[in-house]
């Protein structure tokens, strides 16, 4: 080939007048125009995405960044000396730890349940079962006040007459951020407990394993990306949430004020550049958390 | 001993997937259930590894009555078509899975591990994640698992169903190799024939829940006991009034038979050339298809319509090697006179004997 390519390559022009055949080397020039002509048009809606990205997204998010260090002083280190965002920061950080627990192994069990088994109903649970991330988180907060509420709270006003306080108080905190998550885990796993099938699982039977065996060992590490990727969403809807958890939880400052309703109460009275470092903790600890996700997954794959 | 099986019967709502089943599998054998889909096959096998449960009947291993014992206290080892690798654990954790759950001593377990590995060709790749194993070398470790807890039974699901044709004949061979050294009552279901003949050692042909015929590779195709084995196992071709195997068609071009009569067989009696044939069932027609496949020669014969209207719808299908036909002198388009061979299996052609007359009549 080189042989007949050099001549060619000497005499392009009548190379390429004389005949259809070409040589490699004219061929790979080409296709590198064509593949050029697409990379400009690859560039320009790769160009067209990052802008739409930086201005809805990247720009404000940096803007918080930069009204938290470089405004003057570094918000981040008065911010997390207040004692009152300190108990904040606890709180969403307590709810957040038992929307997690709750939602995992709930989301994991219906998982199963709706994957590996037919029931009457099914379909109808399923659907029920996206209501949660699906309904304004105000109208959960509402809800709630209504079912457990201490005053008209139909659970809550008994209980309440008992000393158990839901409203108003830790546990409904807890309530809401784990109602408003509920189905994020769920979702996660759903999709590849179906891909997984049940074969790994008789295998695991005929060669002895009990139920609880192919449990632990087989159906939860086939689903463990998957659900780590549900707890990273649970988690960051969970120390985000702000409309349900203002309803229920009263916003009492060191008691049963969040960080969210921290960041709206600092933002209101003044005190702006704490409002902004406590946001981006809470936008660090959810990218913190996807990063983790995305760094460890692939290298397990492997 | 082996396996017993007694009346057993499987529905699911109105369909009858299995029809009072009563079959015993030798100790020690290759025995492949060989049905086409929707047979039963997979059925009966899935009733024998514990994953589905009869309606009645029942099913003894090895003298013991299993028929309500759960899967996982069976002791049978399942190969599953699509491997079912657990794919979150090392080749060499898949194997030791079974040994795992049975508590047996770590180091036991590593060098049984070993042995099945290599047992298995796969000794260098115990470290790998099943994901970067070939099909074939998934399927084998899969064996390898299956084989880890001694079972009493090994049951195959197609086992060599996903794979490429080639890998599927190499496989095939080795675990004819490899059960010779095993010797571990084996069953598997297939629904390729030729798979079924070539490795196994009893032939169960299963059709519509029940079991059609039991036997040797040998006994099934030599001597089908019904129509359904007779078609299934083979290729047939119908000529006159007999359906027999394509490659029991003689064939002999009608210029030769000319020569050697001296008369002209024009009229399609020429039986000279034919020895051993009886002269109903002689033939003469010409070859109007012609299709090489490898070192196989497969003709179509349309045959010479008489009086009464053709012999019959389709043409007679041949099937011989290339050597024959070169031998014979055939060429596409050539003028012939076929009948079965002597020794061929025959089968009265009952539909197209039936139909015949309403096509002349109508």
């Amino acid at each position: 080939m080189p042989e007949t390519a050099q001549p060619d390559a000497a005499q392009p022009d009548a190379a390429r007048g004389a005949s259809a055949l070409r040589t490699p080397a004219q061929r790979t020039g080409a296709e590198g125009t064509i593949r050029d002509d697409l990379g400009r048009g690859l560039n320009l809606r790769q160009l067209l995405v990052v802008v739409y990205l930086f201005l809805l997204v990247g720009w404000p998010l940096w803007r918080v960044v930069q009204e938290t260090f470089f405004s003057g002083e570094n918000y981040l280190v008065s911010a997390l000396q207040d004692p009152a965002i300190q108990y904040a920061l606890q709180v969403t950080l307590a709810a957040t730890a038992w929307a997690v627990v709750l939602n995992t192994v709930f989301g994991i069990t219906v998982g199963i349940l709706l994957v590996r088994y037919e029931f009457p109903g099914k379909r109808a649970l399923s659907a029920l079962l996206d209501l949660p991330t699906s309904v304004s988180p105000i109208v959960v907060g509402l809800s709630l006040l209504l079912a457990y509420g201490p005053i008209h709270g139909v659970l809550g006003g008994p209980l309440f007459d008992l000393g158990i306080r839901l409203i108003f108080s830790f546990p409904g905190i807890v309530l809401a951020v784990t109602f408003i998550s509920l189905p994020l885990v769920l979702r996660a796993v759903v999709p590849v407990l179906q891909e997984v099938g049940t074969e790994q699982e008789m295998a695991a039977k005929s060669l002895g394993a009990s139920g609880f065996q192919v449990l632990r060992r087989i159906t939860l590490p086939s689903i463990r990306w998957a659900a780590a990727y549900g707890i990273v969403l649970t988690l960051a809807r969970a120390v985000g949430e702000f409309g349900a958890v203002v309803i229920v939880s009263g916003g009492v400052v060191g008691q049963t004020e969040t960080a969210t309703i921290a960041v709206q109460r600092l933002h209101q009275g003044f005190e702006t550049g704490h409002a902004y470092a406590v946001g981006f903790l809470l936008a660090l600890i959810a990218v913190a958390a996807l990063v983790i996700v995305t760094i460890l997954r692939p290298s397990e794959k492997r | 001993m082996g396996i017993e099986i007694q009346g057993l019967n499987k529905s699911y709502g109105d369909f009858a997937a299995l029809k009072d089943i009563t079959l015993s599998v030798p100790s020690g054998g290759l025995t492949a259930l060989l049905g086409p889909s929707g047979s039963g096959k997979t059925t009966l096998l899935r009733i024998l590894g514990g994953q589905e449960s009869p309606d009645t009947g029942t099913v003894q291993i090895d003298g013991q009555d299993v028929t309500v014992l759960p899967a996982q206290k069976r002791n049978i080892g399942f190969v599953f078509q699509h491997y079912a690798a657990f794919k979150h654990m090392t080749v060499a954790k898949n194997v030791a899975f079974g040994l795992e759950i049975r508590k047996v001593p770590k180091a036991q377990i590593r060098e049984r591990v070993e042995e099945l590995l290599s047992l298995v060709q796969l000794s260098q790749h115990g470290h790998k994640m099943p994901s970067q194993l070939s099909g074939g070398q998934r399927q084998r470790m899969a064996l390898a698992r299956a084989l880890a807890i001694d079972p009493s039974v090994l049951l195959l699901d197609e086992p060599f169903g996903a794979l490429d044709a080639k890998v599927r004949k190499e496989l095939r061979d080795w675990l004819r190799r490899l059960h010779d050294d095993v010797h571990v009552t084996s069953v598997f279901v297939t629904h390729d024939q030729e798979e079924a003949l070539e490795v196994a050692d009893t032939i169960v042909v299963v059709n519509e829940g029940i079991v059609e015929q039991v036997g040797t590779p040998e006994e099934i195709y030599d001597h089908p006991a019904s129509d359904f084995v007779f078609q299934f196992i083979g290729e047939t071709t119908q000529l006159g009034e007999a359906m027999l195997r394509p490659h029991d068609v003689r064939i002999v071009p009608e210029a030769q038979i000319s020569e050697a009569s001296g008369a002209g067989g024009a009229a399609g009696v020429g039986p000279s050339g034919l020895g051993g044939s009886e002269l109903g069932w002689v033939h003469s027609g010409e070859i109007t298809r012609w299709n090489r496949v490898g070192f196989e020669i497969r003709l179509e014969v349309t045959l010479d319509a008489t009086a009464q209207g053709p012999v019959q719808p389709t043409p007679v299908h041949v099937q011989l090697t290339r050597t024959e036909a070169r031998g014979l002198g055939l060429n596409p388009g050539d003028r012939v006179t076929v009948a079965p061979h002597p020794d061929a299996e025959l089968r009265p052609a009952h539909r197209a004997a039936a139909r015949e007359p309403a096509l002349v009549s109508a």
